[in-house]
């Protein structure tokens, strides 16, 4: 039995790249309407607004005698950061008068700030405590179980069924939501029911991919698939296979080098995955061109 | 010109004479937006060349005004309406850099007056209506003391003050020796105020006195 | 209440490091912020990692000039993809920075796994930084001891300052108007070369001192606080300026206070991270200015 063979029958590779696929999918069908929207980095401050979350409860675990680094613990303090900074985002566009751009920016840098704070005050509690937390940030492929290919399944059928019932809505608001609000159409739902979606992807694609790249599979997927078409749904469909198969050779490429961590090679993939697409459409450009 | 695969504009023999008003119709998505961006260099030519007061675009920077459609402002942006006028003045000079710039501003405060806005000259650009913005960005191309205006669409969403002064500058201009052409879509205004037109149409345009080539087209 | 045991050399330098680095994000920030381009500060100091690994790499120390330029040196590649990328495709900006930066900072982590087996690395430090640490670093210029990252800031803030004033009106027509700055000026080029060489020269010094990811924090937070206060351009960098400043004497006032005034010691935490502080301090402070903002704005009363 060849080498590649060998590891592609272990049990827990399968797992991972399964995951990291479906993963890949749901990250790049959620993230085509906020690349669309022009928001596209909201998944970076979400991102990075679970490490409060993380901090934070572990620090509760800690003080109320666990041992602060219980997964169940910690995934829910991150839920609950990053839900905390994709709202924080909307307020911030809202009242401070300012754009996404910088309402990200400065969701990101606050909350960032707050989880360093408490990682400061988490060391003294327990010192060498942050070694459990840095799996989070640069992401830990070998962490994934059963239960976190169930959690994929399960986010790629919520946004599938999401898709397949409301795509035209999820159309309208994406390219003219005031007047999809004006004819009475639920943009507000809509908007509510993808940032759930959008956070529930971040938060499980940071174990595999880290909080710092989970971005990537938000944004690379669909930037990669605007290059092949111009329609909606085409470009969602285009998106979901890119961020699955980069994903998948991403996730491989980490079992065949374990040193490697898994979500740089992921990374690395959808970036020459967009490499070809950029490439693709240059050549469609220029051949056009000259006709 | 060519968008992706599909040429926008073909067949494009143009001469605009000196000291005229010209106004540019024609349908929509016709190409009349391109025409001026291809003018001055922001969108590529296929085939051809454009030469603008005799020469290529680059030697004449300076000479040529250009006012784009106004959806990429960010209104919010901290800057007054005298900022904005003065930034014309410093086209003209040339003074791109360094501080100070008093003979700017007052260049710049000559402009707003010929467009009717002097006494909002200190007010920031988001709290000026729709018209208002227009005028200052109207005054910035007069600063320039430009010999080429190229405008696209100046009267659009333009409250009829606003229209009134905004015409009343670019006849100002004609008279003393530009040329103005301009982008519009009130065929009425361009018929009785204008001297030609240009009817940008599916695959040639037609130049000729304002009268003549809109007396075919359905004018109200 | 026991006081903190302060010196003034040490927690004076930390607050002067701190001030300083708000000084050198004023301008680019207040720019950045009006620009729309406030995720440049962020993309930064991800994509530097390639840098400072190919840093350790090749000179097998964690020398902080080498680290500096290997920062630098990623800093402008980046400036430079983005923009060949926001070129070759049509992409907004934002998602163009996303690729460019995620890209760079995972072959940043190949690049400290394998310097890993020879300089001793930890890739979560280059996030967080240690500001607690900088005044550590001494050097000496006209025979005063002084940080280096002290010194660095100063030389980049000064610069910024140098260079805004230099290119003031270039900087503010192709900022609020970028066609009309590609048909007019004959260096168009010019505002977005500086706008790029700034912000790769203060987030790297930043990072030295803070720590990548907050200077995205200081970066961007003064320069919206500032704008809450004034309609014009050079209103918005003094003010945001002072936004820093004060929050960095806040901050790190209430690093080293709260955790005593909050029964904290008893826990055995005796300071918190100054750096992630003054993000939060900066955080509140807009909180509060968007309070205050809301309020001037409400419309009086009707009179009966």
């Amino acid at each position: 039995m060849s080498a590649d063979a060998a590891i592609l029958s272990d049990g827990h590779a399968r797992t991972v790249i399964a995951t990291l696929a479906l993963l890949g999918a749901a990250g790049g069908a959620i993230g085509t309407p906020l690349v669309l929207r022009r928001h596209a980095l909201l998944g970076d401050a979400v991102g990075h607004a679970t490490l409060p979350g993380l901090a934070g409860a572990s620090i509760v675990s800690i003080s109320l005698g666990g041992t602060g680094r219980e997964p169940a613990v910690l995934l829910g303090g991150a839920a609950i950061g990053a839900i905390g900074g994709a709202v924080m985002v909307g307020l911030v566009r809202r009242w401070a008068r300012t754009g996404a751009d910088a309402a990200t920016a400065i969701t990101l840098g606050t909350f960032f700030g707050l989880g360093v704070v408490l990682l400061s005050a988490l060391q003294q509690l327990d010192a060498g405590h942050r070694a459990g937390l840095d799996a989070y940030l640069l992401g830990s492929a070998a962490g994934l179980v059963r239960a976190d290919l169930w959690t994929a399944i399960a986010i790629a059928a919520a946004t599938s069924v999401l898709l397949a019932v409301a795509h035209r809505d999820i159309l309208a608001a994406t390219f003219d939501p005031t007047f999809a609000r004006v004819i009475g159409r639920p943009v507000r739902g809509i908007g509510i029911a993808w940032a759930v979606l959008a956070v529930t992807a971040v938060v499980a694609g940071m174990q595999a991919v880290g909080l710092v790249l989970v971005v990537s599979l938000l944004v690379i997927p669909p930037v990669a698939a605007r290059c092949w078409t111009d329609r909606f749904p085409v470009a969602v469909a285009v998106a979901a296979a890119v961020g699955a198969g980069a994903s998948a050779a991403g996730a491989a490429a980490s079992a065949f080098a374990p040193r490697l961590p898994t979500g740089a090679m992921v990374v690395l993939a959808l970036g020459a995955a967009f490499a070809v697409s950029a490439t693709h459409a240059a050549l469609r450009r220029s051949r056009g061109a000259r006709a | 010109m060519a968008y992706d695969r599909r040429p926008v504009l073909r067949g494009v023999d143009l001469d605009l004479p000196a000291g005229s008003l010209v106004g540019i119709v024609g349908p929509n998505g016709a190409g009349k937006s391109t025409l001026l961006q291809a003018c001055v260099g922001l969108v590529p030519i296929a085939a051809g060349t454009v030469r603008v007061l005799g020469t290529s675009f680059d030697r004449v920077r300076a000479s040529v005004a250009y006012l784009p459609q106004r959806e990429r402002i960010d209104w919010d942006f901290p800057i007054r309406a005298l900022d904005v006028a003065a930034m014309g003045a410093c086209a003209r000079h040339g003074r791109w850099f360094g501080w100070g710039g008093r003979g700017l501003r007052e260049e710049a405060r000559t402009a707003l007056a010929a467009v009717g806005m002097a006494d909002l000259a200190d007010r920031p650009i988001g709290k000026l209506s729709g018209g208002q913005q227009q005028r200052v960005f109207v005054a910035r191309a007069l600063a320039q003391r430009a010999r080429l205006f190229l405008m696209d669409e100046p009267f659009a969403s333009v409250d009829a003050a606003s229209g009134q002064a905004i015409l009343a500058a670019l006849k100002s201009l004609r008279d003393a020796g530009a040329t103005v052409a301009v982008v519009h879509h009130d065929l009425a205004m361009v018929r009785d105020h204008f001297d030609l037109a240009v009817r940008v149409g599916e695959d040639a345009l037609r130049i000729g006195p304002a009268a003549d080539i809109l007396s075919s087209a359905h004018v109200p | 209440m026991t006081v903190p045991a302060w010196t003034v050399a040490v927690d004076g330098w930390i607050i002067a490091i701190a001030a300083l680095a708000s000084v050198a994000c004023a301008v680019p920030g207040s720019f950045l912020v009006v620009r729309r381009e406030s995720m440049l500060a962020d993309a930064m100091s991800h994509g530097v990692l390639p840098g400072l690994a190919a840093a350790f790499l090749v000179t097998g120390t964690r020398s902080a000039p080498a680290m500096a330029a290997g920062a630098m040196l990623a800093a402008i590649l980046l400036s430079l993809g983005w923009r060949a990328i926001v070129a070759s495709c049509r992409v907004e900006r934002g998602a163009a920075l996303g690729i460019a930066y995620t890209v760079m900072f995972a072959a940043g982590v190949v690049l400290v796994v394998q310097a890993a087996d020879r300089v001793d690395l930890d890739p979560s430090c280059v996030l967080f930084g240690s500001l607690e640490l900088a005044p550590l670093d001494d050097v000496e210029l006209l025979g005063i001891r002084m940080p280096f990252p002290a010194l660095l800031l100063a030389a980049v803030a000064t610069s910024n300052v140098l260079l805004a004033s230099l290119l003031w009106p270039t900087l503010v027509a192709e900022s609020f108007d970028r066609d009309f700055a590609r048909v007019t000026m004959p260096a168009r080029w010019a505002a977005p070369a500086a706008m790029s060489a700034m912000s790769a020269a203060t987030c790297v010094a930043c990072f030295e001192a803070v720590g990548s990811i907050l200077v995205v924090a200081m970066v961007v937070t003064p320069a919206v606080i500032a704008r809450l206060f004034t309609s014009s351009m050079h209103g918005m960098v003094v003010r945001s300026a002072i936004a820093g400043i004060a929050a960095a004497a806040l901050g790190h006032v209430a690093a080293t206070v709260l955790p005593g005034i909050v029964g904290l010691h008893s826990a055995g935490i005796h300071d918190l991270s100054t750096a992630g502080s003054i993000a939060v301090t900066l955080g509140t402070i807009l909180a509060a200015s968007v309070l205050v903002d809301r309020a001037r704005r409400r419309p009086y009363p009707p009179t009966a």
